[in-house]
């Protein structure tokens, strides 16, 4: 606030009522602040000053709902560098991770721009998925700038990457399954090489339910048969129908193998994995697998 | 497991909230633009500890929340800082604002409905709506939708028009099919709701918001139960493997996480409870596990309250919906929740279904 002289400004006084709730105790900085933008913002001044002070009003509160427009309005009017809005952006980001506005900000930006290519985009993207690889508003800006520039070449290595670096990561898992309905629609898609992928993953952590669920939705998706699992998931679950296993099994192997047996009529089967699923592997779920059991007996 | 159950601390968590009305410290000026969310939660939790407001401070609270409505009637602002004179749309109402006001008036027994003007804000919901179904946050200064839209703001919309009580043929009803299609539309291949990645808080979001507006009978939500019963965490001797994971830690033992291989989270205790609560399927959480997690890990012995996991501090948002999720989970010595609307039941019982 130091470079502009806003002298001419009376700040709008946080006057707190009689009996005021949840009063909070604001610094004499942050009254300061919000006191001039709120004067600016009822003068709709759009100005370099004003541009100056949304920088200091988001640096306190990334969440405010209406600082955003107006940059984005002061941008246009002053007809900013939006390359170098997009830069102040990624210090800013990389202060407020959880933050909402900022990434929607940035696609107000990109569309301004009509940024087509994802070149600008990745090495921020890497940056902070790198910090925090479960960031669910950057998967969800990354789905979104990679749909908006139509530009899905870059999705599978990089997920690969960070499966290698971290299979247990749901994240990654689901980037996948969007990367991969949509590379199969523009160019022809190996479904076995990706089933063969998954289930190398897998039999790296058998219990992990991500790659499990992946494997189940990228088969219901290309509407492929289940029941072509089973050789793979009797691999994980051998013999387990009728010896008891002490120590580390595949919880969703197991309830993978009840579902092809369900599909393929073994009802018999499929009400002992349920049993063993309720009374011995997964006990927390008792209910659920008996009221499972209780619709084989339906259908 | 057979570790014994803490208690409930009442008098703590009423002496927590009360405080969290009185005065917050300057670190929650991030949250300054969503103080009304906050006190929706105080307000809320104290209601279900069964605290009882005196008429000074139903009238005090309730006179401080009409501060926050903006002169055109349209909604309410999020705190007095985003107050502006003379008033333009850089001002405006938020959702998530006009939801925690409606909240909070309904559960001190304020006549709101008499007092604000119902069409003004529908109108305004209206106008939130996009091509695809959500709603923004709020409209920008030339009247156009802007922010952030997901799932969150769906819910908030449809509860905003159950809490006014409008009318299906209204002249300002948004458009519940297109809301509908879009909620349908976000659940991934694993059975949650997201906008991208299953998310358990979407998940509610997206199940009340069609609860709210009648519209979640008549599809499926077989997979979408699954996904909800699997995110209890339990570890056992068949997959102590996982426990080397990073995001595994045996702690969390029958809490809930959010999504898969994440860590317990106070917060998805009531996102999941409250979810399956929706498709009456609260039969499949442990009860005990899930209290035992809330309240002898979260629970805040010292100055009350529910931090997010045990390694934080608490906050009134995770303080409230740990208390929400006990409710749903019956444990005795809270009011009855309305799920939906995440208010004391008490307090909804005014409107018709």
């Amino acid at each position: 606030m130091d470079q502009f002289d806003y002298s001419d400004i009376t700040p709008l006084p946080l006057v707190e009522p009689n009996n005021p709730v949840t009063t909070i105790l604001y610094s004499d900085e942050y009254k300061n602040i919000f006191g001039h933008l709120a004067a600016l913002l009822a003068a709709k001044e759009y100005s370099e000053r004003a541009y100056a002070l949304t920088n200091a009003a988001i640096e306190q509160n990334a969440a405010h709902y209406t600082v955003w427009q107006y940059r984005f309005k002061i941008v246009v009017a002053l007809g900013k560098d939006l390359e170098k809005e997009l830069d102040w952006l990624e210090e800013i980001a990389l202060d407020n991770v959880k933050n909402y506005q900022i990434w929607n900000y940035r696609q107000l930006l990109i569309k301004k721009l009509e940024l087509k290519s994802m070149k600008r985009e990745l090495p921020l993207l890497e940056t902070m998925l790198d910090e925090d690889s479960k960031n669910y508003h950057v998967w969800g800006y990354r789905k979104w700038v990679v749909s908006y520039c139509g530009d899905y070449s870059n999705e599978l290595a990089f997920v690969n990457k960070l499966i290698k670096a971290d299979v247990y990561n749901n994240s990654a898992w689901s980037h996948r399954y969007f990367a991969v309905v949509n590379l199969s629609q523009i160019s022809d898609f190996d479904f076995d090489s990706e089933v063969q992928y998954v289930k190398e993953n897998i039999n790296l952590a058998p219990n992990n339910y991500s790659s499990w669920n992946y494997l189940i939705g990228i088969h219901e998706y290309f509407k492929k048969d289940l029941t072509d699992l089973e050789d793979f998931v009797n691999t994980h679950t051998e013999d387990m129908l009728d010896t008891e296993v002490e120590g580390v099994i595949s919880k969703p192997g197991l309830e993978l193998l009840v579902k092809i047996l369900t599909l393929k009529g073994e009802k018999e089967k499929a009400a002992k994995g349920l049993d063993l699923l309720a009374s011995k592997y997964d006990t927390i779920r008792v209910n659920y697998w008996n009221y499972q059991k209780s619709l084989l007996s339906k259908a | 497991m057979s570790e014994e159950i803490s208690p409930l601390n009442t008098a703590r968590h009423i002496k927590y909230f009360k405080m969290c009305l009185t005065a917050l410290p300057s670190r929650a000026q991030k949250q300054d633009s969503n103080k009304l969310l906050l006190i929706y939660c105080s307000v809320c939790a104290l209601s279900l500890l069964g605290y009882e407001f005196t008429a000074e401070e139903k009238k005090d609270i309730s006179a401080f929340i009409y501060l926050h409505y903006v002169p055109t009637g349209e909604g309410f602002r999020g705190s007095l800082t985003h107050k502006l004179q003379p008033w333009n749309r850089y001002d405006p109402g938020t959702l998530a604002n006009t939801y925690s006001a409606l909240c909070i008036l309904i559960t001190l027994g304020d006549e709101y409905r008499k007092k604000l003007d119902s069409e003004a804000i529908m109108k305004y919901i209206k106008s939130t709506q996009i091509e695809n179904g959500s709603f923004l946050s709020i409209l920008d200064i030339d009247g156009k939708p802007f922010g952030d839209g997901d799932l969150r703001q769906c819910y908030l919309a449809a509860s905003i028009r159950k809490l006014l009580q409008y009318p299906a043929n209204g002249v300002n009803d948004f458009d519940v099919d297109k809301m509908q299609q879009y909620i349908i539309s976000s659940r991934a291949y694993d059975g949650g709701l997201g906008t991208q990645e299953s998310h358990a808080g979407l998940t509610f979001c997206g199940l009340a918001a069609l609860k709210l507006t009648n519209r979640i009978d008549g599809t499926n939500w077989d997979t979408t139960i699954d996904w909800l019963a699997h995110r209890q965490i339990f570890y056992d001797q068949y997959n102590s493997d996982l426990l080397q994971y990073d995001y595994c830690d045996d702690t969390d033992q029958g809490g809930h996480n959010g999504r898969a291989n994440k860590y317990a989270d106070t917060c998805y205790s009531f996102w999941c409870a409250g979810s399956l609560s929706l498709l009456n399927a609260s039969q499949f959480i442990d009860r005990q596990l899930a209290c035992r997690y809330l309240l002898n890990v979260t629970q805040n012995q010292i100055i009350g309250g529910f931090s997010k996991t045990d390694a934080d501090d608490p906050d009134p948002y995770h303080a409230y919906l740990g208390l929400a999720a006990l409710s749903l989970l019956k444990f005795e010595g809270l009011k009855e929740l309305d799920t939906m609307l995440v208010i004391p039941k008490d307090a909804s019982s005014v409107l018709s279904s």
